[in-house]
């Protein structure tokens, strides 16, 4: 159901659709707005037309493409300005890691993998490894996130002692066999 | 490639399929959505906030699960008294006592929640135990809308806010 803020005030309210008792407090976000210089004003010897609209100034260009673009078409991000068509094109190769909303949860999977381990140990020495690669990665993942590094140290650990016991049982079992 | 600034996090939640977590970021929140090992990450900017609520509320089905629980071992530890003994059916009576305990808790206890509306998302912050400190967690988010807002605006400020 679409959020009716005509409805809501600041301070205590009832929910009409249920009768809870909440607290609001309402804001105003203020609307983002470009300020775009149009060509014509800015006289015939200041600069270049964009590349995008042709009736506004050019303030930078591309700096993948080298598009000469306004500051409706300026894209920032990561410390780059791009124009509309190479963010597109970035975003949609997943080249831009601020642009990234979708992921694998590393040590969901280093988990996944250690608990394979433990169900069928004579897979464990090399589901192991693969587990401990996964919580590895999954470190420098949540590191790039500034996120804390506790489950995928957790999922180390736990990898780390899936392929102890994948090779004790491994060594049990030639033990086993040189003894018969 | 260097690493962003650290993220504090607010809230931990979850249902039967998704963990969902809450973090401050500069500038906003950062909910992270987690379904198995696929996991999906949205932004809520301060400067984009429309609405900040708090409320109350308990938690049905963690009740529901506890009370189901707290009767089941109840059950076993009446049924099982004759034939498996005093020893075993204490064992049951002990965890009938533990999920009766966790129902007095989820009871007595509301969940708090704050919730965050953006123009675009949304982000929902639940704390379990303390009410006083998702109190503060309202007000400090409030007061850092209204100061990303206010700065958006380029210094002017922005409608009052008051919170208790």
């Amino acid at each position: 159901m679409a959020l009716d803020l005509t409805l809501l005030a600041s301070g205590p309210q009832t929910c009409a659709a249920c009768g809870t008792r909440f607290e609001a407090v309402l804001f105003d976000p203020p609307l983002a707005r470009a300020t775009v210089t149009r060509l014509g004003e800015a006289g015939p010897a200041a600069g270049t037309a964009c590349a995008n609209h042709t009736g506004n100034l050019a303030t930078a260009h591309c700096g993948r493409c080298g598009l000469l673009i306004c500051d409706l078409c300026r894209i920032e991000t990561e410390g780059v300005v791009l124009c509309p068509a190479c963010f597109a094109r970035l975003t949609a190769g997943d080249a831009l890691a601020s642009t990234r909303s979708r992921y694998t949860d590393l040590t969901g999977v280093s988990f996944l993998i250690s608990l394979v381990g433990l169900m069928m140990c004579f897979l464990a020495p090399l589901l192991g490894p693969a587990a401990a690669y996964c919580a590895v990665r999954a470190a420098r993942q949540r590191r790039e996130v500034g996120a804390a590094r506790a489950a995928p140290v957790a999922a180390l650990i736990v990898a780390l002692l899936v392929t102890g016991l994948g090779l004790f049982f491994l060594g049990m079992i030639i033990y086993g066999i040189v003894s018969a | 490639m260097t690493a962003r600034p650290r993220r504090k996090r607010l809230s931990r939640d979850a249902d039967v399929a998704t963990r969902y977590r809450v973090y401050e970021v500069p500038g906003g929140l950062e909910v992270e959505e987690i379904s198995f090992i696929e996991a999906s990450r949205r932004r809520v900017f301060f400067d984009e906030v429309v609405l900040v609520t708090y409320h109350r509320y308990r938690p049905v089905s963690a009740i529901g699960v506890a009370a189901v629980f707290a009767l089941l071992f109840a059950l076993c530890a009446a049924v099982l008294r004759e034939p498996a003994g005093a020893q075993v059916a204490a064992g049951f009576a002990a965890l009938g006592g533990l999920f009766t305990l966790l129902l007095a808790v989820l009871v007595v206890n509301p969940y708090h929640a704050i919730t965050v509306f953006g123009l675009r998302n949304r982000a929902r912050i639940v704390r379990r135990l303390s009410g006083r400190r998702a109190r503060e967690i309202y007000a400090r988010l409030c007061r850092e809308v209204e100061a990303a807002q206010r700065a958006a605006r380029g210094g002017e400020p922005a409608a009052a806010v008051e919170v208790s």
